[in-house]
């Protein structure tokens, strides 16, 4: 068997951190001298220097990482007194169909509030994440969403957050395959429809990569999604190429504003105040229906009519104050607002402003002095700019911004500079102290405290980088000042491994030497090591091996023993081994490193380790011996969440189970390994799997479904962005075609490849081509040249100790041997390839070998060479299994793959693998599967969800509706995908409509009938009645029966009727054709087959008279004709016509 | 620490060894195989050297296993791996090895190993042998060096072992194990008594041994007769199949119904 080179992982970077990054879009040139060399697996990558911590350890739990505040995803508890407003909430509930509603307008316009209100009042399942700067991260803002989805689906987020921890900073980078994970997660679990609202997004800024991941997300929501972002301004998102979004999707300030009604409605029964038609005119001109200038006028207002009571006259001038601006209004009410209040609760509040969160808690333990239970939730009563989220276990209190803002500025003036310093110094030393190192160092900073905030994050950064939040940690380091940097050179270590991490390796690399330099002259030995570290992956990543070695030299002199540096450096050095084809160097260090994470315990880097020290096994051809390590990768525990490079592993494992010849364990591997791609969008491997599945099909003898499984590897490459000439496809094409005998597409395939792939590009690729080529050309007869071609690839096999290779080189050359009449170095040859075989297990191989080449094994001296089991196999009566296949039987050109088979004309059937039926319940709910057959049946295959809701619900009560529609809708989703390795989503939802996703194929059995229909009538009209008649039958052969057979749905009828007809035509066409022909028989059944349909056609029955007549069948005739008079005369009252009696007349009588 | 150069340290590899390599490998074979044993036992006693030589899964490793544990020898255990082509790592490996029964073993080699240029086998062969015969001491010794095959194409390794074998001290024995057997001119020592090697054909089980093992697992000797067929008396694949048996017959008789032997045989699907 030739299963090529297969050790090659063209989308996982490996890094000695574990992180897998895949780049479907920009994957880089392979980077060492051998383009095929990449490892087996490894591949994750760059290595994170400072990998190891929470991060790391966190890959084997499942749960979402512990950084997440509950608080943030809280939503916010409705005012006391709240005004509903219809005309926006009804505005938000029609939105629903669309994946985006925007509410944009400024501060204290009542966005928040509207949202909540809506929510409340309609109960939908909702998501509520409140945003603020430190949520500028990818990683950190899926991770809130996936985390706040989990609360309502508890099988949500397995995947996405293994992925989010394996990445960690990356998904920085790559953004859209982090919301890939998330997307499969959502159409995996989420059945019922969900609301996301993205509260206060203005607060993420404008350069973050969250836009990114907002904008793919967007693109591809599925409809059990629907998006609110609330922000102060719009978001800087591709919103003009959503194409659904629809103009009533935004909210803004101007229909945020308070209606004359509403501003009526709102005094009356909020306020319970009631307002004069002077007084209503008054306020719209003034506030323009700002519900903050509202709520403030009406506070003064309240404020007014006490100090009349009181007989107090100093109200203020309304008229005179809201001619100001927003600010100056506001700050002008709150101050009115802020000295109503005591002494007391004028200084929490004052304090409290500090602060980013207020949680209950904090505050207690900040503000020891103040009743803090008791005062925050009377502000919140009395509405003094001030809300609270809660849920059962916990509540955070919010101010309103502009409050906020106003309580800083009057805190400073109170003060002074020092004393707000003082009081951040505070906040820092109770976060410093509940190990939140993020807000602790804002508060440092707001202090101006530069060398304890540097010296936090020197000493913090490793876990504030596995919490994936880099960029608030570079812009917060970024703050310093570079001396207070500087004095702390592990605090600019942390900095640099940011940069690496979001790709900026230039930068990345001046902070790391600047770094170097200071921690050794701090002789700081451990964090010096780590920068080498992590300076030698960056080196690994430019390719440049030496360098990466002389500082992972110096790295290893600085650590201690079995640290985790050393067990990093081991790791990065094996690596960087295996680029450069030194699989035994690199065995040796990745044996040392594992033993080092070995007694350190180290579970995470244990399974990494030892996965990659099974690739150089792999590609030495130790089969054996590779999976052994391999399978060290794979998770014991079930439970345990999947994590990326799994996948990986369970490829690796399926090529050396298939090099074994254990065909069902490849089989099963492979299917876990799509899976894994799946799950985790890894676009590369996954081409890769399918090209395994082709060559295991291939081994299989079933060589038209490894053409299909071929055709569909080539295609997942390109949508990976890999060119065919990098990968070993075109050479297990060829392997293909030297199996079948297709000599000579073998040949111009294998052609193309070595011409893209000259020895300079790399050597083993080169080999690997021209071993196939020698084969190809034995096999042409043209032994010398390949002879001459293989014994150099076989020197280049046995030098670098590649048996494997080297073994089928050697059986290559004994073929040639033979035929060239050179007994002796046939003999040697041979006898190389049994000590291979007995040295790594290539005995499933060698019986192949000695299957094909059964003359060359029946030498006497070859014959002694086998052990006494393969002797009896040479003496054996060939096996009889099936031929190969032959060329003229398949075409070796590319054939169309067909993703989805629905056949409607008869009984309903959906088939994607011929070979893997769908799960015998997949179709549970019938409705599901006819819902399915509708969208197939319409055009375009698509149907809108109106017409759906209306087609198969019909006069059900909406609540209903809105239960069931979404399950359903999954149900289907699920139903395609039921025993299937390969995940796919087939429906999607666009502009409201639901539809076939147009990226596969399909064959839809109406559509080929009505072809083959349009065909047949072309060649009639071009009176190529050959080609009609070639057409009709291929057509007849179709319908198997009536329209979606078995089902009585209205919408079917039509479809029904259409093409009964269609099939009538079709069946009178041909037996007309054969009458002509006077193909008797022929057209006597096609006949039959039209009364059996319609048992009133008297032409037909005049045919069947006629065709009697031909054959001499007088009895028969007779009877027909009996019997035809007896069904008129029953069912319709009439004899036969005129016509038939007087054709029954001249023809029998 | 004090390092002076570091980078010889590290380019030869020179790390701490894997401790799971120079250690003797748990577990017991299910039968002890007298007939080998007694070879085995003979071979110790008239010669300095066994070979015992088979394909994957013909029970090398659990007779190597069996024995050393009943030879009654310090037993210095060695598993080869790929990367010990480089003769520094295997001289480590070995002494290593050695040095777990012996402590202070190699004294004078170990350096000499580490300047060696091993153009010159001979003399390091001579001066393992030199180190080895300071027995006075010392107990015998049995050295296993398991999976040889995986770097019989080294150069280095047939002067090496040529030189060793015949002029080990009487009271040290070493025991290999490979898949395949060493070039020619390692297994002609057979010729000068001081080698013995065990093939193949000889490590297939015979039909009592596999009555035997069969027996072990609660199962006839019909049984034993038709898997020794099916296997060619290859030890993993009987041990395999004995295995599937016992399953299939303890289903069967959970589900009260006899056992087809034949048939059970038959359904095995040999990989």
């Amino acid at each position: 068997m030739e299963p090529h080179e297969a050790f090659v992982n063209s989308q996982l970077n490996s890094i000695d951190g574990g992180l897998i990054l895949f780049r479907h879009a920009t994957l880089p040139p392979y980077p060492n001298s051998d383009q095929r060399q990449q490892l087996m697996v490894s591949r994750k990558n760059p290595e994170s220097s400072f990998a190891e911590t929470s991060a790391n350890k966190s890959g084997l739990q499942s749960s979402p990482p512990g950084f997440f505040l509950r608080t943030k995803l809280l939503p916010p508890r409705p005012a006391p007194q709240l005004l509903s407003r219809p005309r926006l909430t009804d505005r938000l509930l029609a939105n629903l169909a669309y994946p985006l509603t925007l509410v944009t307008a400024n501060a204290g316009s009542g966005k928040t509030t509207l949202v909540a209100d809506f929510l409340r009042t309609h109960e939908r399942q909702f998501v509520w994440y409140q945003l603020d700067h430190t949520d500028a991260d990818p990683a950190v803002f899926l991770g809130y969403l996936g985390f706040g989805i989990q609360k309502l689906v508890p099988d949500f987020g397995q995947a996405l957050f293994s992925y989010l921890q394996e990445t960690r900073g990356e998904s920085a980078q790559h953004p859209e395959r982090a919301v890939d994970v998330f997307l499969n997660e959502v159409l995996e679990h989420v059945e019922r429809q969900l609301i996301l609202v993205l509260d206060d997004y203005h607060h993420l800024g404008a350069n973050t990569a969250v836009h990114a991941v907002m904008d793919r997300l967007l693109a591809y929501l599925p409809d059990v999604l629907h998006v609110v972002i609330v922000s102060r301004e719009v978001p800087p998102l591709a919103l003009g190429r959503l194409r659904t979004h629809s103009p009533l999707a935004t909210i803004d300030r101007g229909d945020l504003l308070f209606t004359d009604e509403e501003t009526r409605e709102l005094f009356r029964r909020v306020f319970d105040l009631e307002l004069t038609p002077e007084q209503l005119a008054e306020y719209r001109e003034r506030t323009h229906g700002w519900i903050t200038a509202l709520q403030l006028v009406r506070q003064v207002a309240q404020r007014a009519v006490i100090s009349s009571r009181e007989g107090q006259a100093d109200v203020p001038d309304l008229v005179e104050v809201l001619r100001q601006s927003e600010r100056d209004i506001f700050d002008y009410f709150a101050e009115e607002v802020f000295s109503d209040e005591p002494a007391e609760v004028q200084d929490l509040l004052l304090k409290v402003s500090l602060l980013d969160r207020i949680e209950l808690d904090i505050c207690a333990a900040l503000y020891e002095g103040f009743n803090c239970s008791r005062v925050l939730p009377n502000l919140v009563r009395r509405n003094v700019f001030i809300s609270v989220a809660s849920d059962r276990r916990g509540e955070e209190y919010r101010l309103h911004p502009l409050f906020q803002n106003f309580l800083r500025r009057r805190l400073r003036s109170e003060i002074g500079r020092d004393g707000v310093s003082a009081e951040h110094q505070r906040c820092a030393g109770y976060f410093i102290e509940h190990q939140a190192w993020e807000q602790a160092v804002r508060h440092l900073l707001a202090a101006e405290d530069f060398d304890n905030a540097a010296r936090l994050i020197a000493e913090r950064g490793v876990e504030w980088i596995s919490t994936g939040a880099l960029g608030s940690l570079s812009s917060l380091a970024d703050l310093l000042p570079p001396a207070a940097l500087e004095a702390y050179p592990r605090a600019l270590a942390h900095r640099a491994e940011v940069a690496r991490l979001q790709g900026e390796y230039e930068f990345a690399h001046s902070l790391l030497r600047r770094a170097v330099a200071l921690l050794h002259d701090q002789t700081d030995n451990e964090g010096e090591a780590d920068s080498l570290h992590s300076l030698a992956t960056l080196a690994r990543r430019e390719g440049d091996y030496e360098l990466a070695f002389s500082y992972l030299d110096r790295a290893v002199l600085l650590s201690e023993p079995n640290s985790v540096v050393r067990t990093k450096c081991g790791n990065t050095r094996g690596l960087c081994l295996v680029a450069l084809g030194e699989w035994t160097a690199a065995e040796r260090e990745f044996r040392a490193a594992l033993q080092s994470a070995e007694e350190r315990n180290d579970e995470y880097y244990i399974r990494l380790i030892a996965h990659n020290l099974g690739t150089p096994a792999g590609m030495r051809g130790d089969f054996g011996e590779a999976l052994r390590w391999l399978s060290r990768m794979l998770r014991k525990d079930r439970q345990a969440p999947p994590m990326p490079q799994e996948a990986v592993a369970h490829l690796n494992m399926a090529r050396c189970y298939l090099y074994r010849g254990d065909f069902s364990a490849a089989e099963k591997h492979l299917d876990s390994a799509l899976e894994g791609c799946q799950l985790f969008s890894l676009a590369g491997t996954r081409a890769e799997t399918l090209e395994t599945y082709g060559n295991l099909y291939r081994e299989r003898g079933e060589i038209e479904r490894a053409i299909e499984y071929y055709e569909r590897s080539a295609r997942a490459y390109d949508e990976a962005g890999v060119g065919l000439t990098r990968t070993e496809l075109l050479e297990e094409r060829a392997l293909l075609g030297l199996q079948i005998g297709d000599l000579s597409s073998a040949q111009a395939q294998i052609d193309h490849l070595i011409s893209a792939r000259p020895p300079e590009k790399g050597e083993l690729g080169f080999f690997t081509a021209s071993l196939t080529r020698g084969r190809i050309m034995a096999a042409r007869g043209e032994y010398q040249q390949a002879r001459e071609d293989l014994a150099k690839a076989h020197e280049y096999f046995h030098l670098h100790g590649l048996y494997y290779y080297e073994a089928q080189a050697s059986m290559a050359i004994a073929v040639c041997d033979f035929h060239l009449a050179n007994e002796r170095g046939m003999l040697e040859r041979l006898r190389r390839v049994v000590d291979l075989t007995f040295r790594y297990d290539y005995e499933y191989w060698l019986k192949r070998k000695i299957e094909k080449y059964r003359e060359i094994f029946s030498n006497e001296d070859a014959l002694e060479l086998l052990p006494f089991d393969l002797r009896e196999q040479v003496s054996s009566p060939p096996a009889t299994t099936s031929a190969p296949a032959q060329v003229s039987d398949i075409a070796l050109a590319n054939q169309p793959v067909t993703d989805l088979t629905v056949t409607m004309l008869g009984p309903a059937t959906i088939l994607r693998d011929p070979s893997r039926p769908l799960a015998a319940d997949a179709w549970t709910t019938r409705r599901a599967r006819d819902i399915l057959c509708f969208i197939v049946s319409r055009r375009h295959h698509r149907a809108s969800k109106d017409t759906i809701i209306d087609t198969f619900w019909g006069e059900t009560d909406m609540g209903a509706v809105e239960k069931n529609f979404h399950p359903t809708v999954s149900h289907i989703r699920k139903a395609l995908n039921s025993n299937q390795p390969l995940k796919q989503n087939f429906l999607l939802y666009r502009d409201g409509d639901y539809q076939l996703n147009p990226e596969f194929s399909y064959r839809i059995d109406t559509e080929e009938f009505d072809r083959l229909l349009s065909e047949g009538e072309s060649a009639r009209r071009a009176r190529n009645l050959d080609e009609c008649v070639r057409a009709y039958e291929q057509a007849l052969a179709l319908y198997r029966g009536e329209f979606m057979q078995g089902s009585y749905e209205l919408w079917v009828e039509e479809q029904r009727t259409y093409y009964r007809e269609q099939y009538l035509r079709l069946l009178e066409s041909l037996a007309a054709v054969a009458e002509s022909a006077a193909d008797w028989q022929k057209a006597m059944h096609l006949a039959q087959l039209i009364v059996r349909e319609d048992q009133f056609r008297e032409d037909i029955h005049c045919l069947i008279l006629r065709a009697h007549s031909a054959m001499g069948n007088r009895g028969a005739a007779k009877e027909h004709y009996e019997g035809l008079k007896r069904i008129l005369e029953n069912e319709l009252g009439v004899e036969p016509s005129a016509e038939t009696k007087k054709l029954y007349q001249q023809l029998f009588v | 620490m004090f390092l002076i150069d570091s980078s010889h340290d590290l380019t030869s590899g020179r790390l701490e060894l894997i401790t799971d390599k120079i250690a003797q490998p748990p577990g017991r074979p299910r039968i002890s195989r007298s007939r080998l044993l007694n070879r085995l036992e003979r071979s110790l006693a008239a010669g300095t050297s066994t070979i015992i030589s088979g394909r994957a899964g013909t029970g090398k490793s659990m007779l190597a296993l069996d024995f050393a544990g009943r030879c009654g020898r310090k037993v210095a255990w060695y598993k080869v791996d790929a990367p010990d082509s480089d003769p520094r790592i295997f001289f480590d490996y070995l002494i290593g090895s050695v040095r777990e029964q012996r402590p202070g073993f190699a004294r004078l080699l170990g350096p000499l190993v580490e300047a060696a240029d091993f153009e010159h086998i001979d003399a390091l062969a001579e001066a393992f042998i030199f180190e080895l015969g300071d027995s006075d001491k010392h107990d015998s010794l049995l050295i296993v060096i398991e999976d040889l095959h995986l770097v019989s194409d080294s150069e280095w390794l047939m002067p090496f072992f040529t030189r060793l074998l015949p002029l080990l001290p009487a009271d040290v024995h070493v025991l290999i194990t490979s898949r395949s057997l060493p070039p020619a001119p390692l297994w002609r020592l057979r010729s000068k008594q001081s080698l013995v090697v065990i093939e193949e054909e000889a490590l297939a089980f015979t039909r009592p041994e596999a009555i035997t093992l069969f027996e072990g697992y609660g199962l006839s000797s019909e049984q034993a007769n038709i898997a020794l067929d099916h296997s060619h008396g290859r030890a993993a694949a009987l041990n395999e199949l004995a295995t599937f048996l016992r399953k299939s017959e303890t289903r069967s008789n959970e589900q009260s119904r006899g056992l087809d032997v034949p048939n059970s045989c038959e359904q095995f699907a040999w990989k």
